[in-house]
């Protein structure tokens, strides 16, 4: 009991040591800031929005006015309150896609780098069969084949981004097993899954975390691609649905800046944030890139 | 390892990737969807009589195993059926629309290693100043930006100068060579720029990375001591040193252009295999989807160990 709440206390130091530092970069704060921005709005945006989304409140194709900010699209709909509420679906398709993605990505990079040579070859002939099939044909037909909904959508995502993830942790878990510390805990006897527990995933831990942070605008810009394709569930509102019905009813051609700028921009920004937090954790967290910048 | 054994190792690697390539094309397509000539025929009228002849036609009577090779042999020579979309073999109506992909891939490809790798060198150059920062910060966005939507905000920007869809002026279809070479320049204008953008910011950091570690190497410090131009120590040993890496990315990546590619042909409307394969979802027209997904994975399959065996060629100390 004690020594679980000192395990705790300790956990608590760790994450107060990592803010102090992560703290003193320029980057990570305005990454933290444009996040929590994001979040809010995904929270309170019922609050935000003037309209009901998914309600025809006004003329076809109206123009911005002060009644509806950003105009409205090709059956009446408020373009504003639709981005507001499509900010949901991106955090929570990335984040889930991410995590699936992350949990495939660690456990085949584990075992393919820490169980020798015959497993770890044929684990990784199929994640560099992955590598050379185009990831975005490849969502196309998994999307195709599978049919429209969130959840295929996010698995469909997740199941397709893991092979770098796969390739980085293996090629960790590679050099940490010709570690002396590790060698010494074969030496004595330990069984592969206390090995694996106690000494090769704490220490690929940092990796894992920084990784897992850079995958997410990845997955957030593959929902948007998907949506926008016409493969996103039909009945939830992202910002590739609206970007989808922006160029399906030419406002290219019109010039309707209003209604295909907010949601791309809100796709950059959100996908920003996410990279900006993941390069600094991954310098805070990587000791060698510590060293470097010291 | 020699030459000759790890082309011999790489070719094997190759064959038994393709190998699971095969596989996965065979579940997703034959064996997911359930009845594959529902997916055929797409009519529900079909008497079973004619079910039973079409069944018999396609094989599907046929134990597992025994279609799974059909299926093998079909793929090796290309034969993915018709495409009720198009009324016509899937193949040719691919290979076809290919070349139009190739042309602007090859375009644009070019167009950001030359551009990518001189800002990258701008970037190690200046490593940790504010040009430095700006360029890492600027490619970053653009690495966060989905290419549909840099296509649309270029196709909206450009609407009125260039035009923004298709390959040819229709109403120039007798006119000279010259002419019609000069309309094609005008309309791969706009989807080059766009995908080119999309490369940059990989080339440029890949570039930057590898030049600012190449400057803190002992060659360079002796390089500087004895008084060569910057200029001198930039072609002569940066450049040099640093384009090998760049190669290995040029196939490595090509996966990961074919996607930009297909985006940008559906915006701009180019008559490729990625607008194909966007027409062919929207149909569900699964011949089609089935071969441009198999043709692109092979592609990119020879074209990484193309890479492989030129980069070995380059740089004899690599090892697999």
């Amino acid at each position: 009991m004690e020594f679980t709440r000192s395990r705790i206390r300790l956990r608590i130091y760790d994450l107060l040591n990592f803010w102090k530092v992560f703290r003193a970069s320029k980057l990570g704060i305005i990454g933290v800031g444009m996040l929590a921005f994001f979040i809010v709005i995904a929270i309170f945006c019922p609050v935000f929005s003037p309209y009901d989304p998914r309600e025809v409140v006004g003329e076809v194709l109206a123009p911005p006015s002060p009644a509806y900010i950003l105009g409205t699209d090709q059956i009446g709909r408020d373009i504003l309150s639709r981005v507001l509420y499509g900010t949901r679906m991106s955090l929570l398709i990335g984040i889930t896609a991410a995590a699936i993605a992350v949990f495939i990505g660690t456990t085949i990079g584990l075992v393919a780098g820490y169980f020798g040579k015959f497993h770890g070859e044929a684990l990784m002939r199929v994640t560099d069969m992955f590598l050379v099939m185009p990831q975005l044909p490849l969502m196309i037909v998994l999307a195709a084949l599978l049919g429209r909904s969130l959840f295929i959508i996010m698995m469909v995502i997740g199941v397709t981004s893991w092979p770098w993830m796969a390739r980085i942790i293996r090629s960790e878990v590679l050099s940490l097993k010709k570690r002396p510390f590790v060698e010494r805990a074969i030496c004595i006897g330990c069984s592969d899954l206390y090995l694996i527990r106690k000494h090769i995933l704490p220490n690929v831990m940092p990796l894992i975390t920084a990784n897992a942070i850079l995958t997410v605008p990845g997955a957030i810009v593959s929902e948007s691609t998907l949506s926008f394709i016409g493969l996103g569930d039909p009945t939830a509102i992202s910002w590739g649905s609206i970007l989808s019905a922006a160029f399906n009813n030419n406002a290219i051609i019109f010039g309707l800046w209003y209604w295909f700028i907010p949601p791309g921009l809100a796709i950059v920004f959100l996908s920003v944030s996410f990279a900006l937090i993941g390069h600094v954790t991954d310098e805070v967290l990587n000791p060698r890139l510590r060293k470097q910048r010291a | 390892m020699s030459m000759h054994k790890y082309v011999i190792s790489r070719l094997i690697d190759s064959i038994s990737t393709l190998f699971l390539i095969i596989i996965v094309n065979f579940v997703l397509f034959r064996i997911m969807p359930g009845d594959p000539l529902k997916f055929m025929v797409r009519s529900h009228r079909l008497s079973a009589e004619a079910t039973a002849n079409l069944e018999e036609l396609y094989g599907l009577t046929k134990p597992m195993w025994e279609q799974f090779f059909i299926y093998i042999k079909n793929l090796f020579i290309f034969q993915f059926g018709t495409s009720f979309l198009y009324k016509s073999p899937a193949t040719p109506l691919i290979l076809e629309k290919m070349w139009n992909s190739i042309l602007l891939l090859l375009a644009s490809t070019i167009l950001a290693m030359i551009i990518g790798t001189l800002l990258g060198l701008v970037a190690g150059w200046f490593h940790g100043k504010p040009v430095d920062f700006s360029l890492i910060t600027t490619s970053l966005f653009f690495w966060c930006m989905p290419t549909f939507w840099i296509a649309m905000v270029f196709a909206a920007a450009f609407v009125t100068v260039l035009p923004i869809s298709g390959m040819h002026t229709l109403t120039l279809y007798n006119a000279s060579w010259f002419v019609r070479l000069l309309d094609l320049g005008k309309h791969i204008m706009l989807p080059t720029i766009v995908l080119t953008l999309l490369y940059i910011g990989e080339m440029l950091i890949l570039a930057r990375n590898e030049v600012s570690n190449i400057l803190t190497q002992d060659y360079i410090s002796t390089a500087r001591a004895k008084g060569l131009a910057p200029r001198q120590i930039i072609f002569r040993h940066i450049l040099r040193n640093a384009s090998l890496p760049l190669v290995s990315t040029a196939g490595m990546s090509l996966a990961f252009l074919v996607g930009g590619a297909l985006q940008t042909e559906i915006i701009f409307s180019w008559p490729g295999i990625g607008r194909l394969m966007y027409t062919a979802t929207l149909a569900r027209d699964y011949a089609i989807l089935q071969g441009s997904f198999y043709i692109l994975s092979f592609t990119v399959l020879i074209a990484n160990f193309l890479t492989d065996i030129t980069y070995k060629y380059l740089d004899p100390r690599v090892e697999y």
